[in-house]
C-alpha cells in the first residue's frame, strides 16, 4: 500500500469528524479570561513581593557588609591588643611597672602565692612566692604566659595591660 | 455614505489578533479562545476520554490557552507555526503529560461521557462508539498523532515536531492507527 493509499478516505474522515464533534460551554472563554486576569494580578503581586524581597536583600547585604567590616575592625583591634606590648626601656617606667605588678600580684594572687600570708598554699608557693623580690624570675616563659592569662581574668583592662607590659619587659630581659 | 459592515466574527487578520492579544487586548484574547476552543477540546477529549480521564479535559483546555497567552510574546517573535498548530501542540503535550503522570483506565463511563453522543441517531451512535473503540485501542502517542493529522490537518513534519519524534515514527504510527480505524469501520457504506 502506498502512502497515498494509506490516507483516510473522505467518508472515513467524515466519520471521524462526526465522532469528534464537541460542544463547548458558552462561558468557557470567560473562565479562561478570568484565570488569565487572575494570573496577571498574581504575577503583578509576585513582582511587587519580589521587588520588596530584593530591597530587603539589598538592605540585608549592606547591613551584613557593615557587620562584617565591623567584625574585621574589631578582630584587628583585638589582635593588636593580643600582640605582646612593646616593653618600655625607660628605667623609671620599668620601675613603675614592677611596682604595679608587685601590688597586683600581692592583691590578686595572695594568699596562695604569698609565703608571708596566712593561708599560703605550698603547691602555689612551689610555682612562685610573690613575697620574694624578683618573684617573676623563678617562672618559665610558659608560666609567665599563664600568669598573664590569670591576671587578665582577675583585673581591669588597664591593670591587665600594665601586667602584660611588665611580663614583656621580663621576657626581653631574658 | 460608506457601507458599514456588522462586526465580523474575525475582524482582523490572525497575526493582528495574536499581536493584539499579546499586547493585553482582552477582546483579541477572547476571539482566539472562541476560534479555537472546539479544536482544543476535540484534541484533549480525543486523547483523554479514551483513557477514562474526561474529568480533566476542561482544566487542561483552560491550561492550554493560559500557557499559550503567557508564551504569546515568544510565539509572535518566532512566528514559524500557525497559531492553531502551536495551540494544538500545547494541548497535545499537556494531555500526554497528564497521562504519563496518571495513566488512565478505560471505562464505559468514558465512552458515555462523550458529549453529544446521546443526541446522535442510533446508527450514528453505533458508528461513533465504533470510532471510539478504535481510538481507545490506540496508545496515547498513537492516538495523539492520529488526531493531529486526521482531525486537525497537521502535516507529517508538524506532527513530528508536536510529539518530538522523527518523521518515520509519525508515518508508522499513522499507518497503524488508520489500519485500526478501518478494521472498525469496515467498507464504505453503499
Amino acid at each position: 500500500m502506498t502512502m497515498m493509499d494509506d490516507e483516510l478516505q473522505t467518508w472515513e474522515r467524515e466519520r471521524l469528524r462526526a465522532w469528534a464533534q464537541v460542544e463547548v460551554e458558552d462561558d468557557f472563554a470567560d473562565r479562561v479570561l478570568e484565570r488569565l486576569q487572575g494570573d496577571e494580578i498574581r504575577s503583578q503581586a509576585e513582582r511587587v513581593v519580589a521587588a520588596r524581597h530584593r530591597r530587603r536583600e539589598s538592605v540585608g547585604f549592606w547591613v551584613g557588609l557593615l557587620a562584617a567590616a565591623a567584625a574585621i575592625v574589631l578582630a584587628l583591634g583585638l589582635s593588636r591588643r593580643a600582640e605582646p606590648p612593646v616593653p618600655p626601656t625607660d628605667a623609671g617606667e620599668l620601675a613603675a611597672l614592677r611596682a604595679d605588678a608587685d601590688a597586683l600580684v600581692a592583691d590578686r594572687c595572695a594568699p596562695c602565692h604569698f609565703g608571708e600570708a596566712h593561708g599560703a598554699q605550698p603547691a602555689a608557693l612551689a610555682v612562685f612566692d610573690a613575697s620574694r623580690p624578683r618573684w617573676e624570675q623563678g617562672l618559665s616563659d610558659a608560666q609567665l604566659a599563664v600568669a598573664v592569662t590569670r591576671m587578665g581574668e582577675r583585673s581591669s583592662g588597664v591593670e591587665a595591660a600594665r601586667f602584660r607590659s611588665f611580663v614583656a619587659a621580663e621576657l626581653v630581659r631574658r | 455614505m460608506p457601507t458599514v459592515h456588522p462586526t465580523a466574527a474575525w475582524p482582523r487578520d490572525e497575526s493582528e489578533t495574536v499581536a493584539a492579544a499579546c499586547a493585553g487586548d482582552r477582546g483579541a484574547a477572547r476571539t482566539l479562545v472562541k476560534r479555537y476552543e472546539r479544536a482544543v477540546f476535540g484534541q484533549l477529549r480525543g486523547i483523554l476520554v479514551a483513557a477514562g480521564r474526561a474529568s480533566v479535559v476542561e482544566d487542561l483546555a483552560q491550561e492550554t490557552f493560559l500557557r499559550a497567552f503567557r508564551a504569546l510574546p515568544r510565539y509572535t517573535h518566532d512566528g514559524r507555526a500557525k497559531f492553531s498548530t502551536w495551540l494544538l501542540t500545547i494541548a497535545t503535550r499537556l494531555a500526554l503529560n497528564e497521562l504519563r503522570r496518571r495513566p488512565g483506565s478505560i471505562t464505559t463511563d468514558a465512552i458515555d461521557a462523550w458529549p453529544g453522543e446521546d443526541d446522535l441517531a442510533e446508527q450514528a451512535g453505533v458508528v461513533g462508539k465504533g470510532v471510539q473503540a478504535a481510538i481507545e485501542s490506540l496508545s496515547p502517542p498513537l492516538r495523539a498523532a492520529f488526531l493531529l493529522r486526521e482531525l486537525h490537518g497537521f502535516d507529517y513534519a508538524e506532527v513530528a515536531e508536536a510529539l518530538d519524534v522523527d518523521l518515520g515514527t509519525v508515518k508508522s504510527r499513522l499507518s497503524r492507527a488508520r489500519a485500526r480505524l478501518r478494521e472498525v469501520l469496515g467498507d464504505e457504506p453503499g
